[in-house]
């Protein structure tokens, strides 16, 4: 037997406990009043759905808490379901929170009801009052108790009101199998379903799902459940019952017999939803507010150039507030360097060391924490649309247009905050329910041309195209969203073989006034995990950079003695038919998988010797314009920056996906860029 | 002779009149999009308002003060009749 350790931890039980509940109802928000910021995030295994876990305590216990997917049902039709279901099922939590949201009672107890099914300990967070009290609703908390047979504690989890009830009652919960609901049906199905318990008390099912949920599952011919029988001694009786059960049924309850379960359920909590709820003659202010602002928000007239303006006023805000904080950083670590450096002449320190850790991992960290600011302002700012609800809005409107593409509207967010930087725009697509939309979003979202590689544009345009810049930078941004849009198409058919565009049906809540708390606890929580992972990647990506530029020992850095001048010379011949066949550019295109903008500095250190102007002269030595037209393309396409890379691996948990956009965008930047060179030197 | 013109009435929510009480008559899909429509409280049988609509485009109807955004592809899949009992 192992020792107990001693001290306080002696005493802490373990719980494991789940968050469930309906999109939006506030499972987010409840888990981090819990958690605070002791918490992790990462994918569920196999799929792109977050999993988020933490813990707080209790009294003598240890709580581990797990987010589930925002679902409807547990009838396991998306991904989010079968999570949400398999966790409930089998992973035995000892109890789950089922937070509803106030405001739409029914909706949540239709879900509070199908988890009691399953016979998990459960209490029910009733979230939202502020906002149920504010519309004029008063709930009688007592009757909706006994009503379900579990505890309802009400609370307001943005403002952390009743937490502190919903922690002492939640330990009560803990191993108290609830009643089942009694969800009034038709004899004939009830009978049905008895049949079909009888036969499986004697199957080793038995112990692992409860009987009644699993009949009732079989009766509506959940794939699932099926399945699950299929390879049970009892099956040819399981199978016999229900075909002599079924076509009668059918008849007499409708062909979906899920459908009429579900509308069973909705029908006894209406009746009771009317019984609970009063609403005081209300102040239907704010549905009235909400309905004027949608019939200008939700018209493409309006809605679509107002979400250009709001999306421009957010990238401008972004980037004229960090710049100052991003030359802070790059000027503290540029400060820091020269110190260290001068400290460490004078120590019997080799040089290549000193090296290594100023060019290799300085510079590192200096290029992470120069992505901070610009990133964790977005987040914010993206954290307030979807906290008011216009982000709902804006994937409405986008419907019409990313439906003829097969794609929900809701891809479209991300895809817009692409132009801002690629790393937030791909953490953005969490809130994509389909995840064959969230793939391909991801795969396409670096072709949006991120602000990074403007600095590239504007020299290159401004050297070759005096006069013409604003075309030729517009030109490469419309070739970014011209790709993704094919791209999208394509993969469809090649990944999936999709023929349905993916719809929605979605609530558009009422506006709301977001917390500021909720905000800053998104942008920490989202740039933590962007500094702490891809923020790795980045460092080891910068420190083989550097022991490629600066191997073998005493070459310049980044010098035609290097192992990268050696690289740059092995591809420029690859490099020629695009027009650009010599190291250097081979070299700036490799330092640039760093961070794009580093293409203008590598040119300038490789060409000029760091001067802005000589490098202004060097390139029209170096390159004509169609070459520089050519050069641009593939600065556009070819593989998107190490961040972006370390935050593909990071939001679909594997590597795999990284390796195919870095090998898809690589040859598709490559051929482009031949292209626009070979037909442009006929044409021209 | 009735039985025709509700026949004859009958839509997609995609074209349905803006402002008046149509019933939902038919889900025109699979087994995932009547059971996602359903625990929306969508059934066949539910009256509805349509809110607001664009031509060939995405549906806001209103369901008992609830307001739900249907996207483009499912608004042409839920087939609706006008509703005389609440006009
Ligand atoms: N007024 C008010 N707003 C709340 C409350 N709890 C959450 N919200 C807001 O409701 C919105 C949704 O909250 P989330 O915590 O993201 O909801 P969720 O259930 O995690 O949503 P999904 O993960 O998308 O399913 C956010 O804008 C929150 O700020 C509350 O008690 N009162
Ligand atoms: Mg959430």
């Amino acid at each position: 037997m192992k020792p107990i350790p001693k001290g306080k931890s002696q005493r802490l039980r373990v719980l494991r406990v789940a968050i469930a509940g309906t999109p939006n109802s506030g499972k987010t928000t409840l888990f981090n009043t819990l958690t605070g910021t002791h918490q992790e995030t990462g994918n569920w295994p196999g799929v792109t759905v977050e999993k988020k876990e933490g813990v707080f305590t209790v009294q003598d216990y240890r709580v581990q808490v797990v987010d589930l997917p925002g679902v409807y049902g547990l009838s396991a039709y998306t991904t989010d379901e079968q999570i949400a279901r398999d966790y409930l099922l089998h992973e035995h939590p000892d109890a789950v929170i089922v937070v509803v949201d106030a405001t739409n009672l029914t909706q949540g107890l239709l879900l509070v009801l199908q988890i009691l099914q399953l016979r998990v300990p459960t209490i029910v967070a009733l979230n939202m009052m502020d906002q149920a009290e504010q519309e004029g609703l008063e709930i009688n908390i007592a009757e909706l108790e006994r009503f379900l047979g579990v505890p309802v504690v009400p609370i307001v989890a943005v403002k952390g009101r009743g937490i502190r009830q919903l922690k002492e009652r939640l330990l009560e919960t803990v191993g108290r199998v609830p009643p089942e609901p009694r969800i009034p049906v038709d004899p004939r199905f009830e009978e049905a379903q008895r049949r079909l318990v009888r036969l499986l008390q004697e199957s080793p099912l038995a112990r692992e799902v409860p009987l009644a949920w699993l009949a009732q599952r079989l009766l509506v011919e959940d794939p699932w459940a099926l399945a699950l029988v299929q390879k049970d001694p009892l099956y040819p009786q399981i199978r016999r019952v229900l075909n002599e059960t079924l076509p009668q049924l059918r008849h007499h309850l409708g062909a979906d017999l899920e459908v009429y379960l579900v509308e069973q359920a909705y029908a006894l909590l209406h009746g009771l939803v009317q019984r609970v709820v009063r609403r005081r003659a209300t102040l239907r202010k704010r549905l009235v507010f909400t309905q004027k602002v949608d019939r200008v928000l939700l018209s493409p007239w309006f809605g679509l150039p107002l979400f250009a303006v709001v999306m421009a006023l957010t990238f401008e805000a972004t980037f004229q507030l960090s710049a100052p904080l991003v030359d802070l950083i790059a000027h503290g670590f540029d400060l820091l360097a020269q110190l260290l450096r001068d400290l460490l002449a004078g120590t019997p320190v080799p040089a290549w060391l000193t090296s290594l850790l100023l060019d290799g991992v300085l510079s590192g960290v200096a290029s992470v924490l120069t992505f901070v600011p610009p990133i964790f302002l977005l987040f914010g700012f993206i954290a307030f649309f979807e906290n008011t609800g216009y982000m709902a809005r804006v994937a409405f409107v986008m419907d019409r247009f990313m439906h003829a593409l097969g794609i929900s509207g809701k891809s479209f967010i991300p895809m817009v905050l692409g132009f801002g930087c690629n790393v937030p725009a791909i953490m953005a697509t969490r809130t994509l329910e389909s995840e064959k939309d969230r793939l391909i979003t991801i795969l396409v979202i670096p072709l949006m041309s991120c602000s990074a590689r403007l600095p590239v544009y504007v020299l290159f345009a401004s050297v070759f195209f005096p006069g013409r810049e604003p075309l030729v930078v517009l030109s490469l941004y419309f070739l970014g969203i011209a790709l993704a849009l094919i791209l999208i198409k394509v993969l469809q058919r090649v990944m999936f073989h999709q023929r349905e565009p993916e719809s929605f049906v979605m609530e558009l809540p009422p506006y709301r006034m977001p917390y500021l708390r909720n905000i800053l606890l998104y942008m920490w929580m989202r740039g933590r995990v962007f500094v702490k992972n891809a923020g790795t990647i980045i460092l080891v990506a910068s420190v083989v950079l550097w022991a490629l530029a600066s191997l073998p020992p005493g070459v310049e850095y980044a010098g035609p003695r290097s192992v990268l001048g050696w690289i740059g010379r092995m591809l420029a011949p690859l490099l020629k038919p695009a027009g650009f066949g010599f190291a250097e550019a081979a070299i700036a295109l490799l330092t640039g998988v760093m961070a794009k903008e580093l293409v203008v500095g590598t040119l300038g250190t490789l060409l000029a010797g760091g001067s802005v102007e000589g490098l202004q002269h060097a390139l029209g030595q170096y390159f004509t314009p169609l070459s520089a037209y050519a050069f641009l393309v593939m600065t556009l396409i070819y593989v998107p920056c190490i961040a972006t890379v370390a935050v593909i691996k990071q939001e679909t948990g594997s590597w795999k996906w990284a390796a195919v956009e870095v090998a898809m965008t690589f040859s598709l930047g490559y051929f482009l860029a031949v292209l626009v060179y070979q037909v442009g030197r006929l044409v021209l | 002779m009735r039985k025709t013109t509700v026949f004859t009435d009958l839509k997609p929510l995609a074209l349905a009149p803006i402002g008046r009480p149509v019933r939902i008559v038919e889900i025109v899909g699979g087994r995932g999009l009547r059971n996602r429509l359903a625990h929306m409280g969508l059934f066949p049988g539910t009256v509805v308002v349509v809110e607001l609509r664009e031509a060939h485009g995405p549906v806001v109807i209103n369901r008992g003060g609830t307001r739900i955004g249907v996207g483009t592809g499912m608004a042409r899949k839920i087939l609706v009749q006008p509703d005389e009992t609440h006009s």
